[in-house]
């Protein structure tokens, strides 16, 4: 017996916890059992709120405003793609999972009130990816790492983004999805830190992963007390070698409620990691389920961290849903409390949706969720999160209703290195023809990814039957039948 | 105490597949009808002391009460009820129909 590959946890969980039960009895005599207690003083039932309010939430909850961006046609619905900032007030949003298939493709997006100017487009990937991580390393430059196409089949393929175009580089060590990355500097160069992640055959990982354009991937020395295999957790940097772990979930499907903090160290040539495990930070395990989660996105903001959405054992209270918080080392303290949507925000799915801190917003992009079954919901919109509780940003904005976050249109790429876009001339080609005797024939002709015509196939009884006079009937003589595909890359795809 | 389980014939008949070549189950179940795989149109699949195998679409409510009142005295019966992803994947009227068909029982239970 065979199970089908799975990988939609944070759609298990947020299906369980909308588990019911549900009591009824006819006559009036039998008693309820949930009235008498049963369920009663169960804490983990229905009020939240209970259990999760910040300590000092009254003094120190933030509100926010948020812009909803409603998404244009041609920009794709996504869940589970991966967000960068490519320069200042500029991101990407690539992969995930679209409404019809998986991509490869990227939206641009602009933050901020300049003028909007369309740029080069990001090339398409050559595998459509999603769980994977693409992290802003400066200067434009980026590294795309892991991912998975079906759930059973993990990539350990990296591609890094230099001068608009995807270079491949070293493998990662295994493929992984599901990872977590950040940008680090090792000896002065910049870096990619992963932790965590999923294995093709569904285990957790517990590796550490260090990539440098010099040294490719390599694995730095982790003392034996470290943090357990886990995936979906969230990693953030504090510095340029430091940064906190947490979250996540192995395995077995418990959640990890653990805090770290790492640093990373260099020393002789070697690389080592040391951990801090600080789960007795002050109120750390009272906060830990609204802190640790599975699938949230977290990104520094000047001094505290921002953690977006996710799944936990419970459900989150929506002013939860996105909380902040502090870490204070010298004095052993961590300060939490929810940002509050202001009046009149809607709320918007935060499951398989991407965050990101530019210029002085936080912009979540993507999102989306299948109920098994029920069907998809998908997030029409981008969002705008402003955090400023500056009076004076708040009435220029007042001013004008412009929209923040706006849809970079892009070029198509020259097809010749060298060329701009001023200069593409479309060449005619006489399109090959072929024949196939067998499925693998044909498969291999698609792969080629080039048009082809078929010669001698047997395409039935049509051949006989559709003469002018019955095609006149069923179709119609006035009716024009002209279709025009026109691909900006070589790869002419065509599903958008 | 009887197990009553209701589904659809398809999924009914695997279920019994199952207890058949399960010597654990057979052994478990012990039933005395039912054991041996014969076509039949009958509601009733497998029959023991404390399980009630019954083929039925649960649209069907017919057929369902005159296959549990060949097997059951529901008058006199204690019954509870319950559901897994049963009734959500149903059409809301049909489900309503058989919520509403089980509060005819004067000691029914959900």
């Amino acid at each position: 017996m065979s199970t089908e590959p799975f990988d939609e946890w944070e759609e298990f969980m947020l299906f369980a916890h909308h588990y019911a039960l549900i009591e009824a009895w006819n006559g009036g005599t039998s008693e309820s059992s949930l009235q008498n207690g049963g369920l009663k003083d169960d804490p983990a039932r229905l009020n939240p709120d209970d259990q999760m309010e910040a300590p000092d939430s009254e003094d120190n909850s933030s509100s926010f405003s948020c812009r909803p961006s409603k998404l244009p046609n041609k920009v794709s619905c996504r869940r589970f793609g991966a967000s960068w900032e490519l320069e200042n007030g500029i991101v990407g949003h690539l992969g995930g999972l679209g409404k019809d298939c998986r991509l490869n493709t990227t939206d641009l997006y602009q933050l901020g009130h300049r003028p909007l100017r369309p740029r080069d487009a990001i090339p398409t990937l050559d595998t459509p990816c999603l769980c994977h991580t693409i992290t802003s390393l400066g200067l434009g430059k980026a590294l795309l790492a892991g991912g998975r196409t079906s759930p059973d089949a993990a990539l350990a393929g990296c591609w890094f983004l230099s001068e608009n175009s995807w270079r491949k580089v070293d493998d990662m060590p295994r493929p992984l999805y599901r990872h977590s990355a950040v940008a680090v500097i090792l000896s002065s160069s910049p870096g990619v830190l992963v932790f965590g992640g999923r294995h093709t055959e569904g285990a957790g990982s517990d590796r550490w992963y260090l990539w440098s354009a010099s040294n490719g991937w390599i694995e730095p020395r982790t003392p034996d007390v470290r943090p357990d295999a886990r995936f979906s957790s969230t990693m953030v940097a504090l510095s340029d070698q430091q940064g906190l772990l947490f979250g996540g979930l192995r395995a077995d499907c418990t959640i990890c409620y653990d805090l770290w903090k790492w640093t990373l160290s260099e020393h002789s040539g070697y690389f080592f990691l040391g951990f801090e495990d600080l789960s007795s930070i002050g109120d750390f395990q009272k906060q830990r389920e609204m802190i640790c989660r599975v699938g949230a996105c977290s990104v520094q903001r000047n001094t505290s961290i921002v953690i977006a959405g996710g799944t936990g054992s419970n459900v989150f209270a929506q002013q939860h849903e996105i909380i902040e918080f502090f870490l204070d080392f010298e004095g052993q303290k961590l300060r939490l409390w929810p940002l509050r949507r202001s009046q009149g925000v809607e709320r918007m799915c935060l499951v398989g949706h991407s965050m990101l801190s530019t210029e002085q917003f936080l912009a979540i992009v993507g999102g989306g969720v299948t109920c098994f079954s029920f069907g998809s919901y998908w997030n029409q919109c981008s969002y705008v999160l402003d955090l400023a509780n500056d009076t004076e940003l708040r009435k220029g904005e007042e001013n004008h209703q412009e929209q923040i976050l706006k849809v970079i249109p892009q070029h198509c790429m020259a097809n010749d290195a060298g060329r701009s876009t001023d200069e593409i001339i479309a060449k005619i080609s006489k399109v090959p023809r072929c024949r196939v005797e067998t499925a693998r024939q044909f498969d291999r002709k698609i792969l080629e990814s080039r048009p082809f015509v078929l010669e001698g196939l047997n395409l039935g009884a049509c051949t006989d039957k559709w003469t002018l006079d019955i095609l006149r009937t069923k179709i119609g003589e006035d009716r024009k039948v002209c279709s025009l595909h026109a691909a900006c890359d070589s790869m002419a795809h065509l599903i958008r | 105490m009887q197990f009553v389980d209701v589904d659809y014939p398809e999924l009914i008949e695997r279920k019994c597949s199952v207890i058949r070549e399960t010597p654990q189950l057979r052994q478990l179940i012990n039933p005395s009808l039912g054991l041996d795989r014969v076509k039949t149109d009958s509601e009733i699949r497998l029959k023991s002391e404390q399980y009630l195998a019954i083929a039925c679409d649960l649209q069907d409510l017919t057929r369902l009460e005159s296959a549990l009142w060949s097997e059951i005295d529901l008058t006199n019966s204690l019954i509870l009820f319950t559901a897994e992803v049963s009734l959500t994947y149903m059409e809301t009227p049909a489900a309503d129909a058989l919520i509403t068909w089980t509060s005819q029982f004067d000691h029914g239970k959900w």
